[in-house]
């Protein structure tokens, strides 16, 4: 089952996240769902408004799991990353 | 420094996490379907397929019907594709890109009965 150890191996799109820490100031504190993946990128749905945030610029929190991951660790396309992430 | 087993070998877990992934993408692509957003649904078809081939796993049976082989869409009946029952046949038309699948339900009839 996806849990907070897995997690970085593990489906993200659905999940509600928020950004804890980023490169770029306009990202900080911004949260809400994960509704699409690629190799750098996350695109998440921000009350009805979807946005792009890249993954190497950001440190996302997972409330429903209580982690924190760093986006530059989980920068690989969505069906590599099972076999790349390190845990 | 000890190794670490063949390279590039597909474990357990990998297999098993990729199955849960194909299954919880294909309950997202069913849920935005139903509320209308078929780009996304398409979108996390075309990604549960990719891990499926990467990890050789199989689409689960039940979500089998429902999404197009070619285009990678996800199969809504009297949405994105038409379901007809057909001489024994259930046949299901793409409206995406027309192709046509056709799934029997008898079963086969014994020969010289």
């Amino acid at each position: 089952m996806r849990d907070g150890r897995n997690l970085r191996k593990h489906e993200l799109i659905g999940l509600r996240i928020r950004i804890v820490e980023s490169s770029d100031p306009s990202l900080m504190g911004l949260s809400g769902r994960i509704v699409d993946e690629t190799k750098n990128m996350i695109r998440l749905d921000v009350n009805g408004n979807e946005k792009s945030v890249p993954k190497k610029a950001v440190k996302l929190r997972f409330d429903d799991y209580d982690v924190i991951i760093d986006g530059a660790k989980i920068a690989y396309r969505p069906e590599d990353r099972i076999k790349k992430v390190r845990s | 420094m000890r190794r670490r087993g063949r390279k590039g070998r597909r474990t357990k877990e990998m297999v098993n996490i990729a199955r849960e992934r194909i299954e919880i993408l294909f309950s997202l692509a069913e849920e935005e379907a139903l509320n209308g957003r078929m780009g996304r649904a398409n979108r996390y078809v075309h990604l549960a397929r990719k891990i499926g081939m990467r990890y050789n796993v199989r689409v689960p049976r039940k979500y089998r019907m429902y999404y197009c082989r070619k285009c990678d869409s996800f199969l809504l009946p009297g949405g994105s594709a038409e379901f007809r029952l057909n001489n024994g046949k259930i046949t299901v038309t793409c409206k995406n890109c027309g192709n046509i699948y056709r799934h029997p339900y008898t079963k086969e009839k014994i020969r010289g009965s």
